[in-house]
């Protein structure tokens, strides 16, 4: 436990002071997200509304008083501010139009939803969405006004508000009311990429996997520490969480930098932020020292070249295409991406959403770590056996 | 006996590294290891180091077998690699420190460890200065300072004055002796043979992952006593000159070396041999006749210079 230790704070202290990696992996980031939110802001403008285009359907299955109420809802001028609403006759004809990325999501009114709300009983709106934020923001919509709906209803009930007020829950109040507020629920573009930089970088962490087993194998230091009486399974387990610690205190000095200097909005919940980049730093280490350890580090510094960009640009994280979130292969790429993974779920925490289920999503995470430090572990065996030179 | 090593075997594929090699090697010695490049003595060292696995045979350190108890024995060994193997981020009294600590020193122990290395490699005036900052001797003095940290009593050097100033030189010469005073084991790897013969108590030569020849300096010179070695030098030499030398009956070597043509021979006249050259159209320009050195004793063992293949 003790050489742990050892070589848990030596590789902090060695890190720490070395300025280029530090420079690197701190400046180049916020350097980034600095251009890109900048740059893309002047572009876009600052209304996001108009920015996202978003476009939704109406099934309307129900045709009840309710329904009736909601489809009114989704075409007052107010909401086709911020979506553009049409109304379909047949489901199929409005996932036609979502299969070929006409739409962002299809709210369908389920046959017997107004009956049903006004017995008070359980009635709900269903959604398909393409799994984007835009169709986030829709869904967040229409819960925000069918919540509206319910309340009045429940207060008229009890004799709290006039019986007829029930049916005809005013619009425009509800635009200025919080609940249909898009403030804090989509990115303006600097905090887009302050997430998506952070994330990037972390992807960069894989230079501290290659570095433990460039250490270990291949120079005259990792020499030494084999003659030295040091269980290499120590030294390792010490060398790698000196690592992830290091990309930690980067992390943690980012999200300062991006939250309180450059007010990037990383929502409330700092710790859960923190908790997906730790998983993801821990898989991108395990997964380059795995690569270095079947290959060789030369090959996987030059596949983790070409994987970083990669990842990153599936993930959304140099530009947002919807290409990537409607296709059913990059679809399914993304949704077990480490990065796009830690990404979607960073997002979800900060402007609320649906795409990925938070446990699901962490869960999955767990279990690509679980894979790569098993994958490592056979990468250590494997090695061991083998033999070591000079 | 401090290592005993019998009947190794190591194997890389096809490639036989060490071949039923037995050593046995005193407590107290300066062991010095001879050998061009590819001979076996790092594959040797690692073995002794518990650091390849082994096709065959049997290593004992400091009477304990090496498989069952290499963390044990690795405690007592400190390794000088070839290369410097200190972190250039740390500086040398933080080096030391690191070394000392995964050597399991600590407290007061750790300390004078520390304290003593540094004042045995002279380094004490540079203990807070990076390697960056060092000269290529003083960096082979804290690598040095970084494997005796322990107070080792077996230890391994492996080519520790490459590329270093006469005077740091033989700083570490000194050092090595006075280590060895200090009833330190010393195996010292070199490709400098006159290093070898100013420090070492014994010699072996490997070669081919066999130890050809073993014993004091006297020793192995005596195993070429009665031959006479030659030296001609020659205007524009002829490679085909040796083939023809080493075809006379009583020439043991025969080897070039720039303009130079270096013959160990123990039956045949010198006439005999400028003859040789005379009827090959050589022209002579010097002629020398040498005792037998170490160099030359490995040239005859091995048919090989020593640094034929050195890095």
């Amino acid at each position: 436990m003790r050489e742990i230790v050892d070589v848990f704070l030596n590789t902090v202290k060695l890190n720490l002071r070395n300025r280029r990696a530090l420079i690197f992996m701190i400046l180049f980031p916020i350097c980034l997200t600095l251009i890109l939110g900048t740059a893309l802001s002047n572009v876009g403008g600052n209304n996001m509304n108009e920015s996202l285009h978003m476009k939704a359907a109406v099934v309307n299955q129900d045709h009840g008083i309710m329904a009736g109420q909601m489809e009114k809802f989704f075409q007052s001028k107010e909401i086709k501010k911020i979506v553009e609403m049409k109304t379909y006759q047949t489901l199929r004809a409005a996932e036609s139009d979502l299969k070929s990325q006409k739409l962002d999501a299809i709210i369908i009114i389920n046959r017997g939803f107004s009956q049903a709300a006004q017995q008070g009983s359980h009635h709900q709106l269903n959604f398909i969405t393409s799994g984007d934020l835009e169709s986030s923001v829709i869904k967040s919509i229409a819960e925000s006004y069918l919540k509206r709906i319910n309340a009045v209803q429940a207060a008229a009930s009890v004799g709290a508000l006039p019986e007829h007020t029930g049916n005809q829950v005013q619009s425009g109040s509800l635009i200025s009311d919080h609940t249909l507020s898009i403030n804090g629920k989509v990115p303006k573009s600097s905090d887009y990429y302050a997430v998506t930089m952070l994330i990037m970088i972390i992807l960069y962490a894989s230079n501290y996997g290659l570095d433990v087993v460039r250490e270990s194998k291949k120079s005259p230091i990792g020499y030494r520490i084999r003659s030295l009486p040091v269980r290499q399974m120590n030294y390792l387990i010490g060398k790698t969480l000196g690592q992830l610690a290091t990309v930690f205190l980067q992390i943690v000095i980012l999200v300062t930098f991006f939250k309180f200097i450059y007010h990037a909005n990383f929502g409330n919940q700092l710790g859960f932020i923190f908790l997906m980049c730790f998983l993801l730093g821990l898989i991108v280490i395990l997964f380059s020292m795995a690569l270095s350890l079947f290959f060789t580090c030369e090959l996987a510094d030059t596949l983790l070249n070409f994987i970083v960009p990669i990842a990153t640009f599936l993930a959304g994280g140099y530009i947002k295409l919807s290409f990537l979130e409607t296709n059913s292969i990059t679809s399914t790429l993304r949704n077990w991406l480490p990065n796009s993974l830690a990404q979607n779920l960073i997002f979800q925490n900060i402007y609320g959403g649906s795409g990925v289920s938070t446990s699901e999503g962490i869960l999955k995470l767990i279990f690509i770590a679980g894979c790569m430090l098993l994958l490592t572990a056979i990468a250590v065996r494997r090695s061991k056996n083998g033999d070591l030179s000079k | 006996m401090i290592i005993e090593v019998k009947d190794l075997v190591k194997r890389y594929k096809d490639f036989l590294a060490i071949d039923h090699l037995s050593l046995t090697i005193k407590e107290g010695e300066i062991f010095g290891l001879l050998g061009p490049n590819g001979a076996g003595k790092t594959t040797l060292t690692n073995t002794i180091l518990g650091l390849t696995a082994i096709d065959q045979g049997t290593i004992t350190v400091f009477g304990k077998e090496l498989r069952k108890h290499e963390r044990e024995i690795k405690e007592d060994i400190g390794l000088v690699p070839q290369d410097i193997a200190v972190y250039d981020e740390l500086t040398a009294y933080e080096n030391i420190r690191l070394f000392g600590k995964l050597f399991g020193l600590r407290g007061e122990a750790l300390k004078n460890g520390i304290d003593d290395a540094l004042e045995f490699t002279g380094l004490t005036h540079l203990k807070n200065k990076k390697p960056s900052q060092f000269s290529g001797g003083m960096k082979r003095r804290l690598n040095i300072a970084c494997a005796i940290v322990h107070k080792p009593k077996l230890i391994i050097m492996d080519e520790p004055t490459v590329g270093i100033d006469p005077q740091s030189r033989n700083y570490i010469l000194e050092s090595v002796k006075k280590l060895n005073q200090l009833d330190c084991t010393v195996i010292y790897i070199s490709h400098y043979m006159e290093e070898v013969a100013a420090i070492c108590s014994q010699i072996a030569i490997v070669d081919k992952g066999r130890i050809i020849a073993k014993g004091t300096k006297e020793e192995l010179s005596r195993l070429i006593v009665d031959d006479q070695v030659i030296s001609v030098d020659v205007e524009a030499p002829d490679y085909t000159i040796i083939e023809r030398l080493k075809n006379l009956h009583g020439v043991k070597d025969a080897s070039i070396d720039g303009q130079t043509v270096r013959i160990v021979l123990n039956e045949l006249k010198l006439n005999t041999v400028l003859s040789t050259f005379l009827e090959e159209g050589s022209t002579i320009t010097k002629v020398a006749t040498n005792t037998p050195t170490l160099e030359d004793v490995f040239l005859t063992l091995t048919g090989r210079a020593l640094r034929e293949g050195s890095r």
